[in-house]
């Protein structure tokens, strides 16, 4: 697909390919204000010990459910906490389960995908049929079975919820590995005695790791919501941790008299994912010119 | 076509029975004895052992398993509740109704209302309709489901009673929670579809059926949709799953006695019969359904169903090309 369009431009000096990619993002408006925005909740993730107004863990019940004012932005929820504070720390939480749950599957998807996709013949065949087995049963029901097992907490919930990834992320490698592997770069290097390994990740996975960045990007702000779904069910993270699936689980038996308290985690996780969306879609644009016009 | 039909069928049946190996194996390894879940932190060491020996608790891991499979599909019977001892075939019979009706009309709407969507915003790409399709879209897959599902149940139940707040004993309550639950299968379908429109617009048969003066309506119902249906059909079935598990947390919202608040009841108690055995079942009607959209593929594309056919059957599917758009 750049081939092609670095082909028909005639340039004698050939500008690095990513470079180009990254000169088509920026173009894009609203890719550019969803980077923004992650940037920005990355910082208030980063920086939350420094930035809370309030403590977050601290009770005091001589505040309990105000309403939003000036001293508490969003309200305090039944134990006086301040939820201003705490929605920033959820940051933290919601965006490290999202991060580090498509990381998980990342690794071992490419893993997975390179083994499959190189070596072909009966691992291949035995990797897919796991695949198989593993994508016949539904996301979350799968995040269930492992949160069972796990207990909640925020390791084992990255792990509930990473596993069901995995299966997308290897069949994507593999895919793009089987369009790899019989072309001439390839070839060259088997002949000039390339280890496997490094043939595997160090020449082919770069060339076949796009869609798996696009979708990766995507993903992100599913797996939050899927944290924050099984927070809601008394699995994932819980209470009193302030992840915000876990705030809007304990907001809700009061939501008819303090319905802030479960408003505001729910807008910052929306807007959130809202930006992690844009984003991906302007990273898929860039990377693939080819469906913009 | 028969023959991809048996050859889809048979290629399931191992699938279903790794799926329950696999749930069976994830929940074995479930902290706690069921034992003591049964009858309580009190019971006698005695008495823990008589019910173990009873359920077979004390057998190997494997014995264990192949009971549990002849149980579930032979007998199908997917063993009781640890807290209420009702068999779970039982609940799961008197819940399905709801359930499949959350998960259907999620599958219906978003077909219905998803693919127009995408495809009108392909047709006027660039301008402000699409923009706010797609801006649409994009909210809708941004949004949590079952904070909308709150904030929605606040403002039309709780603040202005116009529909129930409370289960779906009329047909009202039934309102919220399938919109709910297909919002974000309506919008992952508008963007598929509008996608998938857009690559197949500017092909040459397109551009041909343009020349030739047909009507807008007639090169998009009958040139360009048929051929971008293939992605189209993929999102439904991955986004039944989606509905299938979103029922768990949209029932739990609206208070939908189906089969996702059986399996949060399951949670709370910790009654992993209850788990263990729903997932699977919702897990083979996933597979089921994948199975529908493998042959629906098979109809609507042929070359997939070449490749299942004979090798001579092979060179004339791809001889004849297919549909007519190809021609």
């Amino acid at each position: 697909m750049n081939g092609q369009t670095n082909g028909t431009r005639h340039k004698v000096k050939k500008q690095s390919q990513t470079r180009e990619i990254m000169g088509r993002l920026f173009q894009s408006k609203t890719a550019v204000a969803g980077l923004i925005i992650i940037a920005l909740y990355l910082l208030v993730a980063i920086f939350a010990d420094f930035i809370t107004p309030h403590s977050i863990s601290e009770m005091d019940l001589s505040v309990r459910n105000l309403s939003p004012s000036s001293e508490h932005w969003f309200g305090t929820d039944d134990f006086g906490r301040d939820i201003f504070s705490r929605v920033l720390y959820g940051t933290r939480y919601s965006l490290g389960l999202g991060l580090g749950s498509v990381g998980l599957a990342l690794i071992a998807g490419i893993i997975l995908g390179c083994i499959s996709g190189f070596f072909g013949g009966w691992i291949e065949e035995i990797i897919l049929r796991i695949c198989d087995v593993m994508q016949a049963i539904p996301g979350i029901l799968l995040a269930i079975a492992i949160s069972m097992v796990l207990g909640s907490g925020f390791v084992n919930t990255i792990i509930a919820i990473g596993i069901g990834r995995i299966p997308l992320n290897c069949r994507m490698v593999r895919a793009q590995f089987l369009g790899q592997r019989k072309l001439e770069y390839v070839e060259a290097a088997q002949a000039t005695n390339c280890p496997k390994t490094k043939l595997m990740f160090i020449h082919i996975l770069p060339n076949a790791i796009s869609p798996l960045i696009v979708n990766t990007t995507m993903g992100v702000g599913g797996m939050i919501m899927m944290a924050a779904g099984l927070s809601f069910i008394n699995l994932g993270v819980q209470p009193p941790l302030p992840e915000w699936g876990a705030m809007m689980s304990a907001a809700r038996d009061a939501i008819r008299y303090y319905p802030y308290q479960l408003l505001f985690p729910g807008l910052a996780m929306a807007l959130l994912v809202l930006s992690l969306n844009l984003f991906g879609d302007g990273l898929r644009d860039a990377l693939d010119p080819k469906l913009k016009d | 076509m028969s023959r991809y039909v048996i050859k889809r069928i048979l290629l399931i049946i191992p699938v279903v029975l790794l799926v329950a190996v696999v749930i069976f194996t994830i929940m074995y390894f479930c902290p706690g004895d069921p034992a003591v879940l049964i009858l309580g932190s009190g019971a006698s060491a005695e008495d823990l052992n008589i019910l173990r020996e009873s359920m077979g608790l004390n057998d190997p891991f494997l014995v264990q398993l192949g009971n549990y499979l002849i149980d579930v599909f032979i007998h199908f019977d997917l063993g009781n509740s640890y807290t209420t001892g009702i068999p779970v075939v039982t609940e799961l019979l008197e819940r399905f109704s709801k359930t499949l009706v959350l998960a259907l009309s999620a599958i219906i709407i978003e077909v219905v209302v998803g693919i127009p969507l995408g495809m009108m915003a392909a047709r006027h790409r660039g301008k402000w309709l699409d923009r706010l399709c797609m801006v649409i879209a994009l909210v809708g897959i941004s949004v949590p489901a079952f904070w909308l599902g709150l904030q929605l149940l606040l403002v039309f139940s709780l603040n202005l009673g116009w529909l129930p707040a409370y289960g779906v004993s009329s047909w009202q309550g039934w309102i919220l929670p399938i919109f709910v639950n297909s919002l974000r299968g309506i919008a992952t379908m508008a963007r598929q579809a509008r996608s998938s429109m857009l690559e197949v617009i500017h092909s040459d048969y397109v551009v041909t059926a343009r020349a030739k003066g047909l009507t807008e309506r007639k090169i998009m119902m009958s040139y360009a949709l048929p051929n971008a249906l293939i992605p189209l059909i993929q999102t439904m079935g991955s986004s039944f799953g989606q509905a299938l598990g979103g029922t768990v947390i949209i029932e739990n919202v609206f208070s939908i006695a189906g089969i996702g608040q059986y399996i949060v009841k399951g949670i709370v108690n910790r009654d992993y019969a209850v788990i263990r055995s729903t997932v699977i079942v919702l897990s083979i009607a996933f597979s089921l359904v994948m199975l529908l959209v493998d042959l629906a593929f098979g109809f609507v594309d042929p070359r997939i169903k070449a490749q299942y056919a004979g090798s001579g059957k092979r060179l004339r599917a791809r001889g004849k090309g297919g549909r007519k758009a190809y021609v």
